[in-house]
């Protein structure tokens, strides 16, 4: 049979099943209640730490054929903790429609990728778990992973939350076959706090001991002497590799939040948002504008056709987003290069193919150096 | 591109090193299908130039060449831990599309979790005379299969009503053959394997085994594609390439031809595969590869004859199999002629190979001489053994068992007559290469094809490749 993308019915299996548990994250709190701990799909240590978002290539005659479009990571990082507590429900819900217009909807975002998504989740270094986060997946997964996780509902009231830990994975510790073709994929942090500097035990508390050597062995040479390391420099890396964004919720509420996640993102990739009503569709919106498969005067169609929102809502929505890199991806140099499903590879090794490329130039080679360096570990 | 199936067959306990030759061949001459044939404990280490490093045991080895699995159906399989594997692949090196890779023979075995336990459970009980096993249970499906198919699980089942009704007879089964060790621990196990034993007994009896087991059985099934029988004939040998058969085990540790007791429920002689490749009139090659290391190595218990504690401290084993408490240790000793062309003969002779393929070589050549031994001393009962060695007796039988019964035991009397060369003026690979094709060649009557001198291909040397070229031209990209 295979694996088929998310489609409803797959869905609905998996959310049945939360439903009649009573919780998006049943499996996950019944893991906590017979002292199982975290799964390894959604313990940042699990799996060996990288989280890899590849394109399929599968044989067929001697070659290898991209079967589901280029692999492209859309990775969102929820807070969690006190009044963002039911994000991972609201997440859950959302998925097949995030999915749809993602990829599936006639004017999906996404279309000519595959689009795989990765669901984290933060709370406080105080909490059991400061960070959970899922595997890069297209399917049914991305539910059951979500099922997976056991949000503690925290936030100690110290005024902060710990979400650079989770950058900091985002960041260094993702495999992703986008940025080997010279472009990037895309990383949303939902919260109402400010963050913290990265502190190294903790960081070894989350991802485990080995944690600067699987970062070096992804790319990356992190000295342990840098540490501690602010969430601005850790967001400099993430910009470098995928149109990161910082979603504040109430931000009119949360002057401080505003003001520490300007500092670190800039105010061109921080969105304010009243609540995280149609997030999802916000999140595409977003994705689409800085793809071009989306332009500010369609936005609101788009918005309003997500049936998350009125007309006037749209148009706050869109007041609330116009301001970020438009068109950021499709300004970069390969973008008219993504390999489309069908392209035709030599080696499976191969990050370009030979056949099957969206136009007819021929490939640029991308020098990934400037890339592959970390500005704040150098 | 001609059509051709390397069947890869151990020559010795299962540790010679199938996964490098597997991988080798895959990644040197762009074969399009591995065949798993076997049990779902095999052990196979493949490392890549590119760094990958994985112990397939389920997945072909060919899988970080993107080279497709096929399960036939002379093959058992353990869904719990094909899931793992298959996501390992997937999450920690990188192969999103390992299941995609794999089709499944909808006659294939599967081992439940209640096979498991009670093999463990069993093998505990035998307290100082452990069979030894893998653990997995693989052997006690297979023995189960004897009691009719009501008995066993077979992966056409899975999706079909029948199939819980089956597993909860398996299930009931297999605890109430174990019942008594379950009532009786202390009396059941030693004292040391109490805490494994009561560990094994709090999982099987676990209330939600039963769902998971149901749960995993049905992911495996919705993960792959499940084939009928015709599939290998129409889809895989109809095609021209290679087409490489990987089979779990060794010949030495063959249900009937093995150094008993210390054997596998399974046949691990390469006929039946032969059997089942030339089924529906295969015409392209079938080409016999034995594979040994160049020395001897085994796990776990058996006769060993050649074994030396000297050369452990000198060899890297390197085996891929963990040491625990179900397979035992690593022993190896000197590279042993006369369990080697016991092998080749129980295969049917040199004659059915196309050549050997040598594992390991850059150990013997660390050590600065090649240990070997052609003959034993004590080897005298003239129904067991000739001037030439070993007596090969085939047979399905238990005078078969007894017989191989009374070779384990007479090759415990045994001792190595061994001699040494020095490798010290053989500078050079390609003098290596000679050297060792022309003695393994005069003392096996077998070509040599492949030597190995580390772990990755790009270590591994093949000989008289025109016998491939056709192939070799089409994927130098």
């Amino acid at each position: 049979m295979g694996r088929n993308p998310l489609s409803d019915s797959s869905y609905e299996r998996v959310a049945k099943k939360a439903k009649s548990a009573g919780s998006a994250t049943y499996a996950g709190e019944e893991r906590q209640r017979t002292g199982q701990g975290l799964h390894d799909l959604v313990d940042p240590a699990g799996h060996a730490l990288v989280r890899r978002c590849l394109s399929f290539q599968e044989p067929k005659d001697g070659r290898f054929v991209l079967c589901r479009g280029t692999a492209m990571p859309i990775e969102t990082l929820l807070d969690t903790t006190g009044s963002m507590g039911r994000n991972v429900e609201v997440a859950m819900n959302s998925l097949p429609k995030f999915y749809h217009l993602l990829a599936e909807s006639s004017n999906a975002v996404l279309k000519r990728y595959d689009p795989q998504l990765i669901t984290a989740i933060f709370g406080d270094y105080l909490d059991n778990y400061i960070l959970q986060r899922s595997q890069f997946e297209f399917d049914e997964r991305i539910a059951e992973q979500m099922t997976l996780m056991y949000p503690e509902h925290g936030g100690k009231g110290n005024n902060a939350e710990d979400p650079q830990y989770g950058l900091f994975g985002a960041a260094f510790l993702t495999d992703a076959t986008i940025t080997k073709l010279g472009l990037k994929g895309y990383h949303f942090l939902v919260t109402d706090e400010p963050g913290r500097q990265i502190e190294i035990d903790q960081l070894e508390r989350v991802y485990g001991k080995e944690v600067l050597q699987r970062t070096k062995e992804n790319g990356y040479d992190i000295s342990s002497k840098k540490f501690p390391v602010g969430a601005d420099e850790v967001v400099k890396d993430l910009i470098k590799r995928t149109h990161a964004f910082v979603i504040i919720v109430r931000g009119g509420l949360s002057e401080r939040a505003t003001s520490f996640w300007k500092g670190v993102y800039g105010s061109e990739r921080l969105i304010s948002l009243e609540s995280t009503k149609g997030l999802h569709a916000v999140q595409a919106a977003i994705i689409g504008l800085t793809e071009g498969t989306l332009t500010l005067p369609n936005v609101e169609d788009f918005l309003v056709s997500s049936e998350e929102f009125s007309r006037d809502q749209a148009l706050s929505v869109k007041k609330a987003i116009m301001h970020i890199p438009i068109g950021a991806q499709s300004n970069l140099p390969n973008f008219g290069k993504v390999p489309m499903k069908g392209a035709v590879y030599a080696d499976k090794h191969d990050v370009w193919p030979i056949d099957g490329l969206v136009d007819s130039g021929l490939p640029v080679d991308v020098d990934l150096s400037s890339e592959e360096e970390s500005e704040i570990f150098d | 591109m001609k059509k051709q199936v390397i069947v890869i067959t151990d020559l010795g306990g299962g540790d010679g090193g199938k996964g490098g030759v597997v991988h080798s061949l895959c990644s040197h001459y762009n074969a399009h299908t591995v065949v798993k044939v076997g049990g779902a404990q095999g052990s196979h280490g493949v490392h890549t130039s590119k760094g990958e490093s994985f112990n397939f045991s389920q997945f072909g080895c060919g899988t970080f060449d993107g080279v497709r699995t096929h399960i036939s159906n002379l093959m058992v399989v353990e869904p719990f831990s094909f899931l793992e594997e298959g996501n390992k692949l997937m999450y920690e090196w990188g192969i999103r599309e390992a299941f995609n890779l794999v089709t499944l023979d909808e006659r294939v075995l599967c081992v439940t979790p209640y096979h498991t336990f009670a093999s463990r459970l069993k093998e505990l009980a035998r307290k100082d005379s452990p069979k030894g096993t893998v653990g997995v249970g693989v052997g006690e499906a297979f023995l189960d299969q004897d009691l009719g198919k009501s008995h066993s699980i077979y992966v056409r089942d899975i999706h079909k009503s029948k199939f819980k009704k089956k597993l909860k007879r398996i299930r009931d089964k297999k605890i109430s053959e174990v019942q008594y060790l379950i009532d009786n621990p202390e009396e059941g196990f030693k004292e040391e394997d109490l805490d494994l034993a009561k560990e094994q007994i709090r999982l099987m009896l676990g209330k939600n085994l039963f769902d998971l087991t149901v749960q995993e059985f049905e992911t495996m099934c919705k993960l792959v594609k499940v084939v009928d029988d015709n599939y290998l004939y129409e889809e895989i040998l109809s095609k021209d390439g290679m087409v490489v058969v990987e089979s779990s085990h060794g010949i030495l540790t063959d249900r009937y031809n093995g150094f008993y007791p210390n054997v596998s429920r399974l046949r691990t002689t390469p006929n039946r595969v032969i059997d089942m490749i030339k089924a529906r009139g295969y015409d392209g090659d079938v080409k016999l590869l034995g594979v040994t290391r160049a020395f001897q190595i085994r796990h776990g218990a058996g006769p060993m004859v050649t074994e030396s504690s000297e050369l452990l401290d000198q060899l890297l084993p390197g085996s891929n199999k963990d040491e625990n408490r179900w397979q035992g240790r690593v022993r190896v000793g000197p590279l042993d002629f006369v369990s080697l062309r016991y092998s080749i003969g129980v295969c049917g002779g040199p004659e059915a190979f196309y050549g050997i393929a040598v594992t390991w070589f850059d150990q013997v050549e660390s050590v600065g001489k090649w240990d070997l031994c052609d003959s034993y001393i004590n080897a005298n009962d003239s129904v067991l053994f000739d001037s030439k060695g070993i007596i090969i007796r085939q047979g399905v039988d238990e005078d078969q068992l007894i017989h191989q019964t009374k070779l384990s035991n007479a090759l415990k009397e045994c001792r190595p007559e061994v001699s040494s060369i020095d490798l010290t003026p053989y500078s050079k690979e390609e003098d290596l290469i000679q050297l060792c094709s022309e003695v393994i060649q005069d003392k096996t009557g077998v070509t040599v094809r492949m030597i190995s001198f580390g772990p990755n291909e790009d270590h591994k040397t093949w000989l008289g490749e025109n016998n491939f070229q056709t192939i070799k031209t089409v994927i130098n990209h």
